[in-house]
């Protein structure tokens, strides 16, 4: 075989051309392949190929050394020293020389918290919306989370509601006029690893 | 179990889909990142172990992949797909880091690790195909083999992948053709 | 706090006050300083101490007349954030000597 060329089948059609076929799953729906013996075989071929191409990655990862020390906390580092901080948010004090504030970010990781003590429970995204900045502005928090567990929705949405409405009065300055939540599917929190368990 | 007592944060996130890690990662959580590092952070060495030919060096492209990703991910437009928008970062990483290296340093080939004794038949005969194919990737030229890794594993576009690599879409056909043609052949006692 | 003749000719010491507020009750950590923080609103020469600045601590800067204060700090999610920001600062201001005009600003980064 020239190993310059793409491999033609006696057919007339190629491999690459197969390959496309596979890689379109199939679609549109090919007769000149599909009642072809040797285009069938050659696609069987194809798809052990690269299935077995998986598995070698698979092997490869199953068989991985572990990374050097430190490699996994040098990530963690860098990420630590850019951490999103967000919006300055404004905290009373009666001194004029004095400057207090909250960042944004830490207000959202304390909702995220408010989520994690619902059990069954995982926050995704979580929105400070109104001008956070300004003393006394009404600020509307809006939550995406997922039931994770087999929990009753609306309990669990009253609690986290309250959780959160709790937790800003406790640390932040913020007028919260409403804390809305979205519950978004239950299948979709899992990883697929982990549906089983 | 003592790794829930040092890691609550990580371990209760572990069967989180990767769609919701990203959302929180976006807002700032860094446990999150944690666990799409641990989850990715595998398959991105492997693959980039291969690109390059030293899990050494895969190890640092990897560490700036990350880097990469979690200053870029608010531009991710679908968190679901971070596995393949993680490995394109990986294979653009690995493959600028090829192009600094000289020339004239051959890059080792990988070895497959084949599993210990014991194994039934079916497994014996699945780890040969897997020490062909290995066999077979090696003896691609460097362009056929990265131009393979990066359409059978991190899933790029033809488009995509000719940026990557800097060279017409049409090269990269050719390169993929005679890539599939050749594993094809070589591994024909395996079909 | 003793009377010092000499106040004006020595700043104040960024250990120091880095120290007492690590004793406020609900501080759990103190950070480095953001690179929006750390703008004086006026534009201030500061004076630097002898010893090197180390970055999770009270950063002082003076220009001789105005000396701002400035700190990040972690709070604890048992304490009343703003209550505790609010003694932070306090403690801050306790530090200044009289006379001295002085800024706080006390940024709250995390809470845990």
């Amino acid at each position: 075989m020239n190993e310059n060329e793409p491999r033609t089948l006696n057919c007339g059609k190629t491999i690459e051309e197969l390959s496309a076929y596979l890689a379109a799953d199939r679609t549109p729906y090919d007769p000149s392949i599909e009642a072809c013996p040797e285009c069938l075989n050659a696609l069987q071929g194809l798809t052990r190929v690269s299935q077995l191409f998986h598995d070698l990655i698979t092997q490869d990862v199953t068989d991985l050394p572990a990374p050097r020390e430190n490699w996994f906390e040098d990530i963690m580092t860098n990420i630590h020293r850019e951490v999103r901080s967000g919006r300055s948010l404004p905290l009373p004090h009666p001194d004029k020389r004095v400057d207090l504030s909250l960042t944004e970010g830490a207000v959202l990781a304390l909702i995220r918290s408010a989520g994690d003590i619902v059990p069954g429970l995982v926050i995704g995204t979580c929105h400070l919306k109104g001008n956070v900045e300004e003393p006394g502005a009404p600020v509307d928090v809006s939550v995406t989370a997922s039931i994770v567990w087999n929990q009753p929705i609306p309990d669990a949405t009253r609690t986290l509601r309250t959780h959160i409405y709790e937790a800003l009065a406790t640390h932040t300055a913020l007028n919260v006029t409403s804390v809305n939540i979205t519950i978004k599917d239950l299948h979709r929190a899992l990883s697929d690893e982990n549906k089983e368990n | 179990m003592n790794a829930s007592q040092q890691h609550p944060e990580r371990d209760r996130l572990e069967g989180v889909a990767d769609a919701i890690l990203v959302e929180r990662a976006v807002d700032g959580d860094t446990a999150a990142f944690e666990t799409l590092i641990r989850r990715h952070g595998p398959l991105m060495r492997a693959y980039t172990a291969r690109i390059v030919g030293s899990m050494a060096d895969a190890d640092d492209v990897v560490q700036d992949a990350f880097h990469t990703a979690w200053r870029r991910l608010p531009e991710l437009r679908d968190p679901a797909a971070v596995r393949p928008w993680l490995m394109r970062i990986a294979s653009r990483l690995a493959l600028t880091y090829l192009r600094r290296k000289p020339a004239d340093v051959a890059l080792p080939a990988l070895e497959v690790a084949l599993p210990a004794d014991g194994q039934p038949e079916n497994v014996a005969v699945r780890n040969a195909q897997l020490k062909a194919l290995s066999v077979a990737l090696d003896t691609l030229s460097e362009d056929q083999r990265r131009c393979w890794l990066l359409r059978e594993v991190a899933e790029l576009s033809y488009d995509d992948i000719a940026q990557e690599m800097e060279v017409p879409t049409a090269t990269v056909r050719g390169k993929l053709a005679r890539a599939r043609a050749s594993i094809y052949a070589q591994m024909e006692g395996w079909r | 706090m003793t009377p010092n003749a000499n106040e004006d000719a020595q700043p104040l010491d960024e250990d120091l006050l880095t120290a007492r507020v690590y004793t406020v009750d609900g501080v759990t950590d103190v950070f480095p300083p953001a690179p929006t923080l750390t703008l004086i609103p006026q534009a201030l020469t500061a004076i630097v101490t002898g010893s090197p600045k180390r970055l999770n601590r009270v950063n002082v800067s003076t220009d001789g007349a105005t000396t701002a204060l400035t700190i990040r700090v972690g709070t604890s999610i048992d304490a009343a954030t703003p209550d505790t920001a609010k003694r932070v600062a306090d403690t801050l201001l306790d530090s200044i000597p009289d006379g001295h005009d002085a800024t706080v600003t006390v940024q709250v980064s995390r809470i845990a």
